[in-house]
């Protein structure tokens, strides 16, 4: 069927979820430790080391991924909607890097005063700066990339990377200045990690990636429709400005969650909302909940990658979606271009 | 009955400037239930500006729009997508949506939040797809078609909203001749046989005289003159507005006037003349 049926959308996000799921339990079982998880279940006490690798060590680290791997897929799949361009992400846009900056200055300017604030404050504090920093460089990249009217395809681009690596040297100053090791190096931030989280984190990281994540999904019909050009959704009853304004900060929110608590990892956004379009179309509808779905699974298993793959040192699992990322990137580019050129020809 | 009392939309002295650019001027018409009305004038005299001003796209500065006698800014969008639709001259898709998925947008102005299409809405889809002629590229992707094929695929999605006005933007500009016509026999047979109002800008002078009941000439954002192509056509309004001359004829199979451009070394002669 050309088009989205209901059953098509149980499908895919059954499958998905269970994907995730299986995803999950495999890689919380996976580490540089050999455990037994019958042994963990079995006895679930804080005098088993298999059970404390697990549950204390393992599992907040997956389901965090899970959390930011969900989050920067779902943004990336509307970001891409709202810049008519399959080439954004938050990370190409430059948006994780704003939320980056102005959280590690939030950290150093006030980070001592709300650390001793209960951890779901102290973290929302700081997903605060961040979620202020990826609103403002959403609108700023969003501004300059606008001519006439429309919107510049490559300018978006070029600003995005150019703001990206102008943000990453902002982050290095402000690191060599304040000698800052607070709660984590400077890797972290340019990088991205997702090590030693507690259940605290999790859970309010959750808690805002599930409203962002919600919100944009209320929004995924009136999304399809923005594929026609801002025009032709007003002409189709989406009030354009409105459904803009939502977007941003739906996508703000999501960016600045996670960027707080897992620095800034590259190309989930790019990568997993792409594949998804060839597996099942490009109807937002399904896209969204998919690319949360998808996200997730995608970050789990490259975090496992990151922290088992040159066991017994751990990578910054941005390594390793650079890594994928990079020349997907580029390949998506060569596609895009080789599409333009043929439309202009036919 | 006064032709402003059965007209179902109308522009009422509107004025409307890009910032100090001034687009349209005091313009005023009125179109009837079923009527066609060709907006014609040359680059930059207005002729978009009057189809987003009627989408509701645009707000006029001074004036109104009004649709079934009442101003279009009392609808919600929602509502107004139920009654106009709109073909622009291109539509740039860049995510890979398939032709039905892009034809069943036109459905969403009649759909829920989270809805998803029903078996009704499936079938005024291919219903609107046939009348264009694209149901056979129904699971085609939209990039992959040529841009004659994917102008009738928007034209097809304006049909599946069930729409009382249709606008068209120079929808034809980018067709070839045999795509141009059929564009606009769909168009004027729709508009016979259910009473769609239809308004067109078009560049192409003799496509608005074969297919036009009522043409609107504009110049620099006024209404130059407002007629049936005979009136409307002639050797001095066209002088005037186009600032070239013409010849003007009668095509003795359609009975309808038609428009030949001259060249330079005929208009020279006429001149001397």
């Amino acid at each position: 069927m050309p088009y989205l049926t209901k059953r098509k959308w149980l499908l895919v996000n059954c499958g998905l979820l269970l994907g995730l799921t299986g995803t999950i339990i495999a890689c919380t079982a996976v580490g540089t430790v050999p455990v037994s998880l019958a042994h963990a279940w079995n006895v679930p006490s804080l005098d088993n080391p298999d059970y404390v690798i697990l549950v204390r060590t393992r599992l907040p680290r997956v389901l965090l991924a899970t959390v930011v791997g969900g989050a920067l897929g779902v943004a990336g799949a509307a970001l891409q909607a709202l810049l008519h361009n399959p080439l954004a992400c938050p990370h190409i846009l430059g948006v994780s890097g704003g939320a980056s900056l102005c959280g590690i200055v939030a950290l150093v300017v006030a980070g001592t005063a709300t650390a001793g604030l209960p951890g779901f404050l102290h973290i929302s504090f700081v997903s605060l700066a961040a979620f202020l920093g990826a609103t403002g460089t959403t609108v700023l990249i969003y501004r300059t990339a606008l001519n006439h009217g429309r919107l510049q395809p490559y300018a978006l681009l070029l600003t995005g990377v150019v703001f990206n690596a102008f943000c990453g040297a902002l982050i290095m100053l402000v690191n060599s200045l304040t000698d800052f090791y607070q709660s984590h190096g400077v890797l972290f931030w340019l990088m991205g990690s997702l090590a030693a989280q507690d259940y605290t984190v999790v859970g309010t990281i959750g808690f805002y990636v599930l409203l962002g994540a919600g919100w944009l999904i209320a929004q995924s019909r009136r999304l399809n429709l923005l594929s026609l050009g801002e025009e032709g959704a007003a002409q189709l009853g989406v009030d354009v400005e409105t459904l803009r304004r939502r977007t941003f900060l739906a996508t703000s929110l999501l960016v600045g969650a996670i960027v707080s608590v897992s620095g800034m990892i590259g190309f989930v956004g790019l990568i997993v909302p792409h594949l998804l379009r060839l597996l099942c179309g490009a109807d937002h509808r399904l896209l969204l909940p998919a690319s949360v779905l998808g996200g997730a699974i995608f970050l789990v298993w490259a975090d496992t990658l990151a922290r088992t793959v040159v066991s017994p040192t751990e990578l910054p699992v941005g390594v390793v979606t650079a890594m994928c990322g990079g020349p997907f990137f580029l390949y998506l580019l060569k596609k895009e271009e080789r599409r333009r050129l043929l439309g202009e020809h036919v | 009955m006064s032709m402003s009392e059965a007209a179902l939309i109308a522009c009422d002295r509107v004025s409307f400037a890009y910032g100090t650019i001034e687009a349209l001027i005091d313009l005023s018409f009125s179109v009837a239930e079923g009527e066609i009305l060709g907006l014609l004038g040359p680059n930059g005299s207005g002729k978009s500006t009057v189809v987003r001003l009627l989408s509701r796209v645009l707000t006029p500065h001074s004036g109104r729009v009004r649709f079934a006698g009442q101003d279009l800014e009392t609808y919600s969008r929602e509502e107004l997508a139920r009654q106009i639709a709109v073909v622009p001259q291109e539509t740039a898709i860049e995510l890979p949506f398939s032709v039905l998925e892009v034809v069943l947008m036109g459905r969403s102005p009649y759909l829920g939040r989270f809805g998803f299409e029903r078996a009704l809405d499936l079938t005024i889809a291919y219903r609107a797809m046939e009348q264009t002629g694209v149901h056979q590229l129904a699971a085609r992707e939209i990039h992959e078609l040529s841009g004659g094929e994917r102008q009738r695929v928007i034209l097809a999605r304006a049909l599946a909203q069930d729409p009382r006005v249709l606008l068209l933007d120079e929808p034809t500009a980018f067709l070839d001749i045999k795509h141009q016509v059929e564009v606009y026999d769909l168009v004027k047979n729709l508009s016979r046989q259910s009473g769609l109002t239809v308004v067109a800008s078009l560049h192409d002078l003799n496509l608005a005289a074969l297919y036009c009941d009522r043409l609107a000439l504009l110049k620099a954002g006024r209404l130059f003159c407002l007629g049936t192509p005979e009136q409307v056509l002639t050797y001095a309004n066209i002088k005037t507005v186009y600032e070239t001359e013409v010849y003007i004829g009668r095509n003795d199979l359609t009975g309808k006037v038609h428009i030949l451009p001259l060249d330079a070394e005929t208009r020279r002669r006429l001149g001397s003349e």
